[in-house]
């Protein structure tokens, strides 16, 4: 009797372990199933956040470019027939740089929630500093050749984020992995933007700061400037450098990961 | 009047800075052996100093303030201390050192700095120069100004001053900020030699310099990274000349090889993804690391012999209550959202397995 009992419990284990191993696979399977549901949301979010940056930055390009063609027109007014409307217009113009300004407190937003870029947020930060730069001198008036070239500097900034932003989803486009086919070891949560475009932002945003030295250089004697003012605006530069360099050393430690 | 103000200030400064450096301690004993500098006897310096101000004629009342100023020397004082008080003797008939003395009581206070072509001048006496150099080469470092403090230091030797270690301290310092590797790491090396007789913060910082140093490479973005530091201190101290354009360009140059190389890397597929960690050249990470440690690459078909191994022993289960366990922690991986379709998801092997269960008794 023990014999059979024994026999029959041994017989009822095998069934048991067998339902056990089936059970195990169909729960790795819906595993596997809930991480390709969670990689193409990811991928889907990106997609959807890209493509919303770009459009929000070829906006600002646009309006940036009709405020610098404006600001070259106004700068040809001979300064003694700089009436009163001429100031209406300087003003008129500062507005529309300041709706600039409000757009890329939009785009940076966006890219904050997201949180996975490092160096994007920084360009985009430095670009609108220049706005704010630009909106000061439109609002006394002055359309010089700095304003202009502040001007030029930003339109060549967010056409940089544009070239960046569109590679980003080229690159989503050919990453795309078909469903069911995720590799292993693959992130869950791959970046909004990939190292070798920011390393682009970088380069970028240095090539700026190098072009400004430049410009100031002209201005120097030999090494050190000497004009307060001058020393004002290298002092400038100086924080912005320090900025990019942060941020160089955030991406080389790997703190967007 | 003025002669005297001056002479005032020279006591002031001898007086004063011992207190400030008292907690370093410098030996006056030499060492034989293979180095190539010991540490000056301070009672050698004063005897030097006073014997300099002999040739110079000083009036026997100089001669007596100076006395003064080394009259409370103690073999045991620090190189600095006597750097200073060496300055402090020389400054009593010298109004470019006193002019020097002024300019290093106070932190930089003026975008242009004074010129001190007498330092170099081969008209100005070498025991003057040469530790006047390495006087003002010490106030320049902590003005952040590393590159004139580098050619302050150029080609001194410790033998040819009374502060050997300083020398070679503030070289390493400059040299390491520069980025200046090797230049940094012989000073260092030559620091080292008589690190007994150094001060001991020179030694600690020495040390960590060292090996900083031996880890730097170029063309890597701690490499870019560290020079654009030196950019925004160049731009903050409101230089806009050639040497800071020329790191500027290095800098992008750099960025450049560094670019190039990740567009080769992904363009042979794979971007350093996988590995965990990208090139180790370029000390960037990659952007999709191995979350886990996985073999990749393998290139093996992958088939293996099946082995019953029977399931009567209960081999590879687990016992129940950690099996409960596993089962329960899989569905707490998954965010919230996914709560239902996995109880569904249970709810239907549940229920399968009753099916089963009632169709084969």
């Amino acid at each position: 009797m023990k014999e059979a009992e024994r026999k029959l419990e041994e017989a009822q284990r095998e069934g048991a372990v067998e339902k056990q191993e089936e059970a195990l696979r169909e729960l790795e399977q819906a595993k596997a199933a809930l991480e390709e549901i969670l990689r193409q949301m990811r991928e889907e979010e990106i997609q959807r956040l890209l493509a919303m940056l770009e459009a929000r930055i070829r906006k600002m390009l646009e309006m940036q470019k009709k405020v610098y063609v404006d600001t070259v027109r106004l700068d040809q007014v001979p300064p003694p027939d700089r009436t009163e409307s001429f100031d209406i217009q300087c003003g008129r113009l500062s507005s529309e740089e300041r709706a600039i300004v409000a757009e890329a407190d939009k785009a940076l937003a966006l890219l904050k929630e997201d949180g996975t870029a490092v160096v994007f947020p920084e360009a985009l930060e430095q670009a609108r500093e220049d706005m704010q730069q630009v909106v000061r001198r439109l609002a006394q008036s002055k359309v010089d050749e700095i304003t202009q070239a502040i001007e030029k500097d930003i339109i060549s900034a967010l056409e940089e984020m544009i070239d960046a932003l569109q590679k980003a989803q080229k690159d989503q486009q050919r990453q795309k992995s078909p469903p069911g086919k995720s590799k292993p070891g693959q992130p869950q949560d791959p970046p909004l933007i990939d190292v070798l475009a920011e390393l682009k932002m970088i380069r970028a945003m240095q090539m700026r700061v190098n072009l400004r030295t430049e410009r100031y250089s002209k201005l120097v004697q030999g090494e050190q400037a000497d004009k307060p003012e001058l020393i004002e605006a290298l002092q400038r530069l100086a924080e912005r450098e320090a900025k990019i360099y942060k941020v160089t050393r955030d991406l080389e430690l790997g703190r967007n990961q | 009047m003025m002669i005297r103000s001056r002479k005032m200030l020279c006591v002031g400064i001898a007086i004063a800075l011992p207190l400030a450096w008292a907690v370093a301690a410098l030996g006056g004993e030499t060492l034989s052996g293979s180095r190539s500098w010991n540490a000056p006897n301070p009672a050698e310096v004063k005897a030097q100093a006073l014997a300099w101000l002999d040739q110079q004629k000083a009036t026997a009342t100089v001669r007596q303030e100076a006395e003064v100023l080394w009259s409370d020397m103690s073999q045991n004082s620090n190189e600095v201390e006597v750097l200073y008080r060496l300055a402090a003797t020389f400054a009593l008939v010298d109004k470019n050192v006193l002019g020097l003395l002024h300019l290093c009581s106070k932190p930089k206070d003026q975008p242009l700095l004074p010129p001190q072509q007498w330092l170099t001048d081969p008209a100005t006496p070498v025991f003057v120069a040469h530790n006047m150099r390495v006087l003002y080469a010490r106030w320049l470092v902590q003005n952040d100004l590393y590159d004139d403090a580098l050619e302050m230091l150029a080609d001194l030797k410790p033998t040819d001053v009374v502060a050997p270690a300083t020398l070679l301290f503030y070289q390493s310092v400059a040299a390491h900020t520069l980025l200046q590797k090797e230049k940094g790491l012989q000073a260092i090396a030559k620091l080292m030699e008589g690190a007994e007789d150094a001060p001991r913060r020179y030694v600690a910082l020495a040390r960590l310099m060292e090996e900083d140093l031996k880890g730097l490479q170029d063309d890597t973005l701690d490499h870019v990274a560290r020079r654009m530091n030196d950019v925004r201190r160049r731009l903050d101290l409101g230089h806009a000349g050639r040497k800071v354009r020329q790191v500027e360009d290095s800098i992008i140059e750099s960025l450049d090889k560094i670019i190039k190389k990740l567009e080769e890397q992904q363009q042979q597929g794979g971007g350093g993804g996988g590995g965990g960690g990208g090139s180790p050249q370029d000390n960037i990470r990659s952007s999709g690391p191995a979350a886990d440690s996985v073999p990749i690459g393998g290139k093996g078909p992958g088939q293996v012999e099946r082995r019953n191994i029977g399931s009567g022993s209960g081999w590879g289960n687990l016992p129940p209550k950690e099996r409960e366990e596993a089962l329960q922690k899989l569905g707490r991986g998954f965010p919230a959202q996914f709560r239902e379709v996995i109880e569904e998801y249970f709810r239907r092997v549940a229920a399968e397995g009753a099916k089963d269960n009632s169709s084969n008794p």
